[in-house]
């Protein structure tokens, strides 16, 4: 019997879409070949992660500056890792206060949390706050790897109601910024993210018929859409604005992976979904992230390990209240103990996400070593609202190029994005400023 | 008139609508009416507001971020509008001036609010309204789950994986809020190959299983049939249903007729064909067969025959077949979609036929020649790469379903640009915006009907169309997207209450609440109750588990019932174990939060949010572990910068301690007695959920109103402008004359401008 016999199969429709779930093997696949083994020049890559309501600061900032400090109890589990980090004190998010806006503090800590600019206070109706500073690289690296960037996080979006006095959800959701009215939405499903990150594993066959339709069907949502578009007046536009970028976004990534051989899997388990143990969920999304790090699947991302105002309990670390009614211990030493283990905990998976990217060997160095990654929250103490003094970590040595393993206190209002404009030089995306920057952090080096 | 001093501007308004002679003078007059107009509000009415007002007012940090002073420099007249109305109703509500500070005269107070009421609405509702504008508005989850189920039909919830649609206004279906970041086009992209793959049967395998007899073999595996003859195989299926067979065959034609061939079943034909293809383009012939498990024989038969060897050539006709597959069973959605069978030579037509009628219903209305034509150069591309025509149309749906025809609801204006060009949306587009509202999918059959006869609007064809789609079992999505969003239900899926605190809380009474709410919710909706059985009703729904909890006896099993209520400890959402729990803490009760969701939720008279800088409590060292909740939070009362807001939410609060923090009834709290009492600012008192419940259905106004606009919200996809504030007051006025129905609501909001009509874009026609 000829192949002629055989059937057609119809290989050819599938992985359209790039995030198609491809019949993927839970069986042990070689490991991911490493930037390092592929004989790459080792990129740089930066990572922001955010964990919401501000921390207990007396126990998270260390007493002494510079070199010799000990941690304190909230960072005690980065101990491991303590030389390959940065304790930044008095950085500050201006953009978080009200500036005549009234209260809504935690949509706007997350909102400028990565802009340095100030929300606009809307319900809903023209929503806009800034780019952020990973966009900022996303837009000027991105197209170097298959994702331009990744966007992360463990809770979905409101599902009713109101978030934040006055703002819309959005604001207290999304981490980061594409454009300053279209927040990046982030996958919360690590079966979903693994689908995304390894669905290019797909076997040679059809592989250019498949790539032919691709590109003809986002030709043709393109004819469609510009046909339209012209018909359309003022915020129609802009909607069609956001379908039309995102259409090209996707081409180019096409491209780009049509110039790249597939990736393979990566020796790791593919996740089953959403787990129902937090701490669970927290871990695979770290982990996600260390892979698609190793592959050079990206360069940048996001992770937001809680909403913004998250009122999330904690039972399994005794902590059965909410993390925002915490929040506002006023003064309440009870309540403020509980705050510090919600602190900790957080910080222990950091940890291990730090530890991760430590054991993993880049040449000479270790992946952490060719890493940015700040850690922090857009709120400092959760009962006063304030957005200065804020507790950030930077961890990575950006390439040899951070000397690390120190507390180092900036000056009362130094701009946090003054330590994203120096970030962004490291990633060779440098811009002359970025919202509300006033010049390149000091200290880093 | 932009650069007027609002204030004088208010007051010349104002002044139009009082039947004074001077206001009726002629236009020469104007200058002189507005001198009256300004003299009237600078002596009668300024001089109080500055009196009793000003002086919180004003100044740096002006309270309750109204700024008397700074607003009246603010140019933008609209928003001047809004912030009037919110001083006439806490003057009116006596909430303001506060307790603590002088009170103007009761007869002053009425002045003030009657001047402002009065110059409101006249100034505002006139004839003509403008009915906004809505933002093009992207399918949600929710309503992309639906569509498919209804357009592709099967019900499989791709969109589940969808990134979480953001909410504004308190709702996921906002126009300006659905954005469409790279993530969500990439995982379009899959879906719409997903629900392909499932409506027409994607991944299919060979089932020809035996060997293959019959002809001669020719070099390259294709069989030749010379004679009469046929070619044999067998075939083993699995499952029932419908099943293809699919031959690739071309003829080497000769005399007067094509070759015919025809595929048999087990000696039943099923179906017959003329092949007109020729080697240098053999074309696949496919047959239907709806048949049952098992091994069958499968045959190809050449019919007929010719050979004329004293004919010039070509004078010999043969068969030559070169590929011979049967797959299935296929899911009845490829019948569906895949109505008929086709030719090799009709095969575009038919194509052509299937895309224009998926279209019709995917962008919701009549496509146009150049969008078909658009959709069949892919499935020609797909054709002449190979596929067979089943891939090859389920390359061109997908398109469709990327499209952003499918993936927004659009609605076009003539002119786009200009604020003053109202027209009324065409039939297509309202019978859109009416599935969407009530069924959150796209219309059916009978309403693209009408919207293609343009019958939609005849008549009482509107009333009759509302009633319809209300009682059919679509307009649960009612139920859970508008219930679950106003009521906030959804947040009921995230509620943790401590186990400590309620070890009796599990999943099966969280479920139970759940059930509770959107049953009752449904009874009033199928029912066509009144309205205002929401806050106060002899009835509600429980299965064992939740009577149990709620102290009801006599109620067995898992099913839910409905059963009547005494009053006593339960009747309406407020008093429903699901709103309880979703208004508390984890470990306590919120007296602030279910105050909070009072004045939002039933009397739409939100408090403002709590000033930006609230300096923290200083409890006292032991206060928390000896004092009830109560006179813990006493300190939101004592101290003047949060008393006004909270005199308004904490009483509502209180007067519901008798449900716990998962809305069991207590009469005690630790060891403390439970105390329910409340006064509400103007000193209405109350003592318990009973009285409580019986001010505000004296309230009923209030919560016509408050669910009007949630409900024009939720209908429109956008945030209620000042601009709607006529179309509000037509709505309450229609529900109250037709004993506050349910039906009446949506009809009201159905007939409404904003819903029936749309402008284009800009501030203000």
């Amino acid at each position: 019997m000829s192949q002629a016999w055989r059937i057609s199969r119809r290989t050819a429709l599938r992985g359209l879409g790039t995030a198609v779930a491809l019949p993927l093997l839970d069986a042990m696949a070689p490991a991911l070949t490493s930037a390092a083994e592929a004989g790459k020049a080792i990129p740089t890559r930066m990572a922001f992660i955010y964990v919401p309501n501000g921390k207990h600061m007396p126990d998270w900032t260390p007493a002494a500056v510079g070199g010799e400090f000990e941690l304190p109890y909230i960072l005690e589990p980065l101990q491991p890792v303590k030389n390959e980090l940065l304790v930044l004190s008095g950085l500050a998010q201006d953009h978080g206060r009200p500036h005549g806006d009234g209260a809504g503090d935690h949509a706007r800590a997350l909102s400028s949390f990565l802009t340095g600019q100030q929300a606009r206070k809307t319900h809903g109706a023209d929503i806009k706050v800034g780019v952020s500073v990973d966009q900022v690289a996303a837009g000027k690296i991105g197209q170097r790897t298959r994702f331009p960037s990744l966007e992360l996080g463990c809770d979905r979006g409101a599902q009713a109601g109101n978030c934040d006095s006055g703002y819309s959800c959005s604001y207290s959701t999304n981490l980061s910024w594409r454009t300053d009215t279209t927040p990046q939405a982030k996958e919360v499903d690590p079966k979903l993210a693994f689908e995304r990150l390894f669905s290019g594993g797909s076997a040679a066959e059809g592989r250019s018929k498949r790539e032919k339709y691709r590109k003809s069907l986002l030709d043709f949502v393109l004819e469609d859409a510009h046909d339209l578009q012209a018909r359309l007046g003022g915020k129609d536009r802009r909607k069609l604005d956001e379908y039309l970028t995102s259409i090209r976004e996707l081409e180019l990534r096409i491209n780009v992976a049509g110039r790249k051989p597939d990736e393979p899997l990566p020796k790791y388990p593919r996740p089953a979904g959403i787990p129902s143990d937090y701490a669970e969920h927290i871990r695979l999304m770290y982990d996600l992230l260390a892979l698609a790090f190793q592959g050079d699947l990206t360069r940048v991302s996001t992770f937001v390990v809680a909403n913004e105002g998250s009122n999330r309990a904690y039972p399994f670390i005794d902590v059965p209240d909410g993390h925002h009614d915490l929040s506002h211990h006023g003064g309440d030493p009870a309540k403020q103990k509980k705050i510090r283990e919600i602190n900790r905990f957080h910080v222990t998976h950091f940890a291990y996400f730090l530890e991760k990217l430590k054991n993993i060997a880049e040449g000479e160095r270790t992946l952490l070593d060719n890493a940015m990654i700040v850690y922090g929250s857009g709120l400092g103490d959760g009962n006063a609202h304030n957005h200065d003094n804020l507790p950030i970590l930077l961890a990575g040595r950006g390439g040899a190029t951070i000397h690390t393993g120190r507390h180092v206190r900036y000056e009362r209002e130094t701009p946090l994005n003054n330590l994203f404009l120096s970030m962004l030089d490291r990633m060779e995306s440098p811009v002359e400023s970025l919202g509300d920057s006033t010049g390149r952090l000091e200290s880093l080096t | 008139m932009r650069f007027l001093d609002p204030w004088i501007l208010l007051s010349f308004g104002l002044t139009l609508c009082l039947p004074s002679p001077a206001a009726r003078g002629a236009d020469g007059d104007a200058n002189e009416e507005k001198a009256a107009a300004t003299a009237t509000f600078r002596q009668q009415v300024q001089p109080l507001l500055v009196q009793y007002c000003r002086k919180c007012h004003s100044g740096d940090e002006p309270k309750g971020e109204l700024k008397l002073d700074d607003y009246l420099g603010r140019a933008a007249l609209i928003e001047d509008r809004q912030t009037w109305e919110k001083i006439s109703a806490r003057l009116h509500d006596r909430e303001m001036p506060p307790e603590d500070q002088p009170q103007p005269e009761p007869a002053q107070r009425d002045h003030i609010t009657a001047w402002i009421d009065t110059g409101l609405a006249k100034f505002d509702c006139g004839q003509e309204r403008d009915p906004g504008r809505v933002t093009i508005r992207r399918l949600n989850r929710n309503e992309y789950n639906n569509t498919i189920r209804d357009l592709v039909g099967i019900d499989f919830h791709p969109a589940d994986d969808f990134p979480s649609d953001d909410v504004g206004y308190g709702f996921d279906n906002i126009g300006d809020v659905l954005s469409m970041p790279p993530i969500l086009l990439e995982k379009y992209l899959a879906a719409a190959q997903q629900i392909v793959d499932r409506a027409l049967g994607a991944e299919q395998v060979n089932l020809v299983t035996g060997e293959i007899t019959g002809g001669q073999v020719l070099e390259g595996g294709a069989r030749i049939l010379t004679s009469e003859s046929e070619v044999r195989t067998k075939v083993r299926m699995t499952g029932e249903g419908d099943f293809m067979f699919r031959v690739r065959a071309y003829g080497e034609q000769a005399g007067s007729e094509p070759v015919k061939m025809a595929l048999y079943l087990d000696d039943k034909l099923v179906r017959s064909f003329e092949v007109k293809a020729v080697q240098a383009a053999p074309q696949l012939y496919e047959g239907w067969i709806t048949t049952k498990g098992g091994q069958h024989a499968y045959s190809i038969v050449f019919l007929n025959d010719y050979y004329a060897p004293d004919q010039p050539p070509p004078n010999d006709r043969n068969l030559i077949v070169d590929r011979l597959e049967a797959t299935g069973p296929y899911p009845p959605t490829f019948r569906q979609i895949i109505p008929r069978d086709h030719t090799p030579e009709d095969k575009m037509l038919l194509a052509r036929e299937i895309v224009n009628a998926f279209m019709t219903r995917a962008f919701r209305r009549p496509s146009t020649a150049v969008e078909v034509d658009r959709v069949l150069k892919l499935v020609e591309l797909a054709d002449r790469e190979g596929d067979d025509f089943g891939a090859s149309i389920g390359l061109g749906l997908q398109a469709m379903l990327v499209s952003p025809h499918f993936l927004f609801r659009v609605e076009l204006d003539r002119q786009p640009n200009s604020p003053r060009a109202v027209h009324p949306i065409s039939d297509y587009e309202l019978a859109t915006r009416l599935s969407y509202f009530l069924w959150s999918s796209m219309p059916d059959d009978e309403l693209f009907a009408h919207a293609r006869l343009g019958t939609l609007r005849k008549g009482d064809n509107l009333d009759r169309q509302v009633r319809r789609m209300l009682q059919d079992p679509k307009s649960q999505a009612l139920v859970e997207n508008f219930a679950g969003q106003w009521l906030q239900l959804r947040n009921l899926k995230t509620a943790v209450p401590d186990k400590r605190e309620y070890p009796d809380f599990d999943e099966a009474l969280r479920a139970a609440m759940q059930k509770e709410t959107e049953l009752f919710f449904a009874a009033i909706l199928h029912e066509d109750r009144s309205i205002l059985d929401f806050i106060d009703a002899d009835f509600t729904f429980v299965n064992e588990r939740l009577a149990r909890h709620y102290g009801l006896s006599g109620v067995q099993g898992e099913e839910f019932r409905k059963v009547q209520l005494d009053g006593q400890q339960r009747s309406g959402v407020l008093t429903q174990a699901s709103v309880l729990t979703v208004t508390s803490n984890p470990t306590r009760t919120s007296p602030v939060k279910r105050g909070k969701w009072v004045l939002e939720n039933l009397l739409g008279t939100p408090p403002p949010p709590p000033p930006p800088d609230v300096p923290p409590f200083k409890e006292e060292a032991g206060a928390m572990l000896s004092g009830t909740l109560r006179q813990r939070m006493q300190q939101h009362r004592t101290k003047a910068d949060c008393a006004n807001c909270h005199n308004r939410m904490d009483p509502l609060g209180f007067g519901l301690e008798n449900y716990d923090g998962i809305g069991a009834w207590r009469t005690e709290d630790g060891k403390f007695k439970i105390d329910a009492t409340g006064t509400l600012p103007g000193g209405v008192s109350f003592d318990g959920p009973r009285e409580l419940k019986a001010i505000l259905k004296a309230r009923q106004d209030d919560f016509i109103r408050c669910l009007s606009e949630k409900t024009l919200t939720y209908a429109l996809g956008r945030g209620v402008e000042y601009s709607d504030k006529c179309t509000l007051v037509d709505i309450a006025k229609a529900v109250r004359q037709n004993d506050d129905k349910f039906s009446s609501l949506i009809l009201a909001i159905v007939h409404s401008d904003p819903f029936q009509k749309r402008r284009g874009t800009g501030s203000e026609p």
